[in-house]
């Protein structure tokens, strides 16, 4: 036993001391108390997601007796009773394709100014600009609806797909009359709301990097962008990483601000052929649909089973997310010790 | 790290799974507790508020009618949100709401809303407390309001198969004007909407030559193998300004949301039912429209699915016109979190929506209740009870 | 930036005409009169982030602290995984989710509920941008502060997490942003309201809501009026609170992060 017990006075033992003592190590610490409950909370996540894909899986039960995987790989996206087919494929390469462009313009925005802020400014521009970046922060997602509907999507639309449209209409990937309101303006709007996140926290990661490390490169005679790239950038990887997650994390999940400037196509026509097309992502679709359809219907049943689409989309994507990740950065995800 | 464990010095002390099985209850019995407490965690119990939920198109005018109720009636609140009308029937069924309201009425047949919640709950009664009209609403260079247009031929435009502004069956009812040869883009709405149901059932009364394809629903089958150019966008307000920011568009709105917005809209004028005349949107000829049919009304406890107002007879009646209802139960004590004194107050209140709360209606452009409606809401409140007991003699 | 300018040009210029006393005090009542207030909007945004933040930052707080300090190993990084999906998932499904068990629990529309559903959104936020800021405090203050014999614990609590105070708190402003501004998920939950706060079981009214609202009513002047004046509002809501929580916690950690 430990030193404690030896050193404390022996004890008379009652027989109930005797049976107390035999027990196997009963008594704990604060210490343990401490790691005790931050499991019991982390593990509380894992209760959110299984009551979710119970509830998800269990109301998608319907649709999917009745279209297996065509549900998953279908185009078509028709609610009409006697007529219904219910197919998620396109509103899936919605999400997929406004997601990415959120983060290919998104993140490398962010991270540029998150190194500017961290690195290069004098800390009273860092001051400020924070307080700017948290001004973005603050703008409800509705009110980025509105802006996109009635001021952004004439900006993208008179001087983005005009212009290219004159020059590369010809591409497939260019077509169609340029409304504004399309899958390009959706993804453009979605990477504008992720800059704050991916930005702010990508900034506190880099400047929680110890000068120890700027100071170590700088000793070997590393340039100032070699300073940031080996001494910082290699240190907050895991932190920026996590900031680019939940960049990431909002722009699937968002769903007020798309809605209004994506266009809202439906079915086959959601296919997202051209950037200028109108589509449709899966939370915009759910959105859209979900406070009309009547409990117990099949298209409630295939509304959830968009849901159901969405929390395998996750999965698939952080399971990519991690194995690149640790491929090319080398990072695993872990602990202190 | 771990070293630090042994410094600690160890005492006698409860085990840790005792310690968190009794966490776990002392948490449970306070969250009970929480929940019974009045005060913080529950209303307190001078005040009714009733909540209601559904039509968009109708909540200017019941929260008209609701703020001034509230002023006449302190303690009773009403509480009345636009989810949409599918979201109002939804709600008013699983009895998470008092009252719904909505633009489209139950379903009936037997496996319909209507005989599902009748069979689930309890019988649902019907009340319409005002009218709505729709506009098709449009943006051509040149064209001012009052282009003429028929069923079939909107059928045709909204289904894609003219998608040409100056197409010879468009030039040829509206000789003189100097239609474009542009395309036509449709402008619908994204979400679902009792409007769009209104609009799509006009849409079916289509010629049976070209029969209107994409079905009578809140959510038609818009884009499906069409020919036509669409643009969809949520909300009455969305379609509004999808048309009047793009050119070349057609669209459809409330006749309420037309009258009442700035830069005004162009909008249709719309062959009426009898087939003799073209008429235009407006308070008036939308009333004419209901005076002329509300012969065939059913009681507020039947089947209201087969009742249009659409394509009434008259010279000046507006063909696309709808009544929007209330729906509550007749046996309120149905609905949980019911009393004697809210039922009361809910009986009161659509008693007086039905009457002086149309004296709203029309200073926000919406149409007001004519008699012959008035007294059939009369008789289908004087139906709702409380435990068998009527509520309004 | 200037999506920013833009933005912020026309909430400005469109929403402060539209605010008053009486604006911020009144409750909503008739949407198509013009003495309607948002008073009721504000006061039900306050309480949602207050309760919310009641659940969702200890939770937060508590399960980065176990990733960062514990969470090396198979459960931990399942934990890490699953919190990243959830931070994935749209705010309608999470509104869902809310309605399902909490409004059919309860019997209707309630507060709680929309609680309930924003701390879902804030907790994978709180969570990872704790554990990443732990994770970055050098090890060299936690042996320091273990070498002077304090315990396990109180070491986590009072140096480490002090020290990453100012990642913390960026995390948990930046989620208290995102939610403030959230509408889908209340839609289904609270249902709005056009009075004043009644109780944690009742239908709550809130600025997304309310702007939700006017939009789709903008055709009536005061509506749209009253709209652009509530951006404003809880721009400036969500702006002050920021600021007001770095005023209170600035402090201590910023030496500490300078000197290792």
């Amino acid at each position: 036993m430990s030193l404690s017990e030896e050193a404390r006075p022996q004890q008379a033992k009652t027989p109930i001391r005797k049976r107390l003592e035999a027990l196997p190590a009963l008594r704990f610490s604060i210490d343990d108390l401490f790691e005790t409950s931050t499991t019991i909370l982390a593990a509380s996540i894992i209760l959110i997601i299984t009551v979710t894909s119970v509830l998800l899986i269990r109301g998608s039960i319907p649709v999917l007796e009745g279209f297996k995987t065509g549900l998953f790989t279908g185009t078509n996206w028709i609610s009409v009773a006697g007529s219904e087919s219910y197919g998620v494929l396109p509103y899936v390469l919605g999400t997929l394709v406004t997601s990415a462009i959120a983060v290919a313009v998104g993140v490398p925005l962010s991270l540029g100014i998150a190194i500017f802020l961290a690195e290069m400014a004098p800390w009273s521009v860092r001051n400020a600009l924070s307080r700017v970046i948290e001004l973005l922060a603050a703008v409800p997602s509705i009110i980025y609806g509105f802006w996109g509907l009635f001021v952004f999507r004439f900006w993208i639309r008179d001087y983005l797909e005009a212009p290219i449209t004159s020059y590369a209409g010809a591409f497939p990937v260019f077509q169609g009359t340029p409304f504004g309101l399309d899958i390009l303006t959706a993804g453009l709007i979605l990477a504008i709301m992720i800059i704050p996140t991916v930005s702010s926290i990508s900034k506190d990661v880099m400047m929680a990097v110890p000068s120890s490390q700027r100071e170590a490169a700088y000793s070997i005679g590393a340039t100032r962008w070699e300073v940031v790239r080996t001494g910082v950038l290699g240190y907050a990887r895991s932190g920026i990483f996590g900031a680019i997650i939940l960049g990431l994390g909002r722009a699937v999940g968002e769903t007020m601000a798309v809605t209004m400037v994506i266009g809202n196509a439906s079915g086959s026509a959601a296919l997202p052929t051209s950037l200028f097309k109108q589509g449709a992502t899966m939370a915009s679709v759910i959105a859209n649909e979900f406070s009309e359809a009547e409990s117990g219907s099949l298209h409630l049943s295939a509304l959830i089973g968009i849901g159901l689409t969405l929390f395998l989309f996750a999965l698939v994507i952080n399971v990519f997310a991690q194995v690149m990740v640790w491929r090319v950065l080398k990072v695993r995800g872990g602990s202190v010790e | 790290m771990s070293a630090s464990k042994d410094v600690v010095i160890r005492t006698t002390g409860i085990s840790k799974s005792i310690f968190i099985i009794s966490l776990v209850i002392v948490a449970a019995a306070s969250g009970v507790a929480g929940f019974f407490v009045p005060g913080l965690l529950k209303q307190s119990s001078s005040v009714i508020t009733i909540n209601g939920a559904g039509s968009s198109f109708v909540f200017p005018l019941l929260s008209a009618i609701d703020a001034n109720y509230t002023a006449s009636n302190p303690n009773v609140q009403i509480n009345y949100q636009s989810v949409g009308s599918g979201a109002g029937i939804t709600d008013f069924s699983t009895k998470i709401v008092d009252f719904g309201a909505t633009d489209a009425p139950l379903s009936g047949g037997p496996t319909g809303q209507r005989a599902n919640i009748t069979r689930d709950t309890g019988t649902p009664l019907t009340i319409p407390e005002s009218i709505g009209a729709v506009a098709v609403a449009y943006n051509v260079n040149g064209i001012s309001t009052g282009l003429k247009l028929n069923a079939t031929v909107a059928a045709m435009i909204f289904q894609g198969n003219i998608t040409q502004w100056n197409d010879p069956i468009i030039a040829n009812m509206n000789l003189g004007a100097n239609l474009p040869s542009s395309t036509i883009t449709v402008v619908h709405r994204s979400d679902s909407s009792g409007t769009t149901f209104i609009f799509s059932s006009w849409l079916n009364s289509s010629n049976s030559h070209f029969p209107w394809k994409l079905g009578v629903s809140k959510t038609p089958k818009w884009q499906y193998g069409t020919q036509a150019t669409y643009l969809s966008l949520p909300q009455n307000v969305g379609v509004a300004g999808g048309v009047q920011q793009n050119p070349n568009t057609i669209g459809y709105v409330e006749l309420n949301y037309v009258l009442s917005t700035a830069p005004p809209m162009t909008y249709a004028t719309v062959l009426n039912g009898d087939q003799n005349g073209y008429v235009l949107p407006s308070l008036t000829t939308s009333t004419n429209a209901v005076n002329n049919s509300t012969a065939s009304l059913p009681t507020g406890d039947g089947d209201w699915s087969k009742v249009t107002l659409l394509n009434a007879h008259g010279g000046s009646s507006y063909p696309i016109v709808s009544f929007t209802y209330i729906l509550v139960f007749k046996e309120l004590s149905v609905v949980p979190g019911m009393t004697q004194a809210k039922a009361q107050a809910l009986v009161n209140y659509l008693w007086y929506v039905v009457h002086s709360g149309q004296d709203q209606a029309t200073k926000l452009s919406f149409v007001a209740l004519p008699v012959p409606v008035r007294t059939i809401d009369e008789t289908t409140i004087r139906m709702i009870t409380y435990n068998s007991v009527a509520l309004h003699s | 930036m200037l999506p920013l300018a833009s933005i912020l040009f026309e909430v400005v210029g469109k929403g402060l005409p539209a605010i008053s006393l009486s604006f911020l005090t009144r409750p909503t009542g008739n949407v198509t009169d013009p003495s309607s207030g948002i008073g009721n909007a504000i006061e039900g945004t306050l309480i949602l982030i207050g309760v919310t933040c009641l659940i969702a930052v200890p939770i937060g707080l508590f399960a980065g602290i176990y990733l960062a300090e514990f969470g090396d190993n198979k459960f931990g990084r399942t934990i890490r995984f699953l919190n990243d999906v959830l931070a994935e998932f749209p705010s309608i499904v999470i509104g869902i989710l809310a309605f399902s068990v909490v409004v059919i629990a309860i019997g209707h529309f309630s507060a709680i509920a929309g609680a309930v559903a924003l701390s879902i959104i804030m907790l994978p936020i709180v969570t990872r941008t704790t554990e990443e800021s732990i994770k970055l405090v050098p090890s060299s203050i936690r042996d320091a502060s273990m070498a002077l014999g304090i315990r396990r614990w109180r070491t986590s609590l009072s140096v480490v997490l002090v020290t990453a105070k100012d990642g913390v708190i960026t995390g948990i402003m930046l989620s208290i942003a995102r939610i403030s501004g959230e509408t889908a998920p209340l839609l289904l939950t609270v249902l709005g309201s056009g009075f004043f706060f009644s109780g944690l079981d009742q239908p709550i009214d809130a600025l997304p809501l309310r702007i939700f609202t006017d939009y789709k009513n903008s055709n009536y002047p005061s509506a749209l009026a009253q709209g652009w004046g509530a951006a404003l509002v809880l721009i400036m809501l969500v702006l002050g609170l920021n600021l007001g929580v770095r005023l209170l916690t600035k402090g201590r950690s910023s030496f500490a992060r300078a000197r290792a």
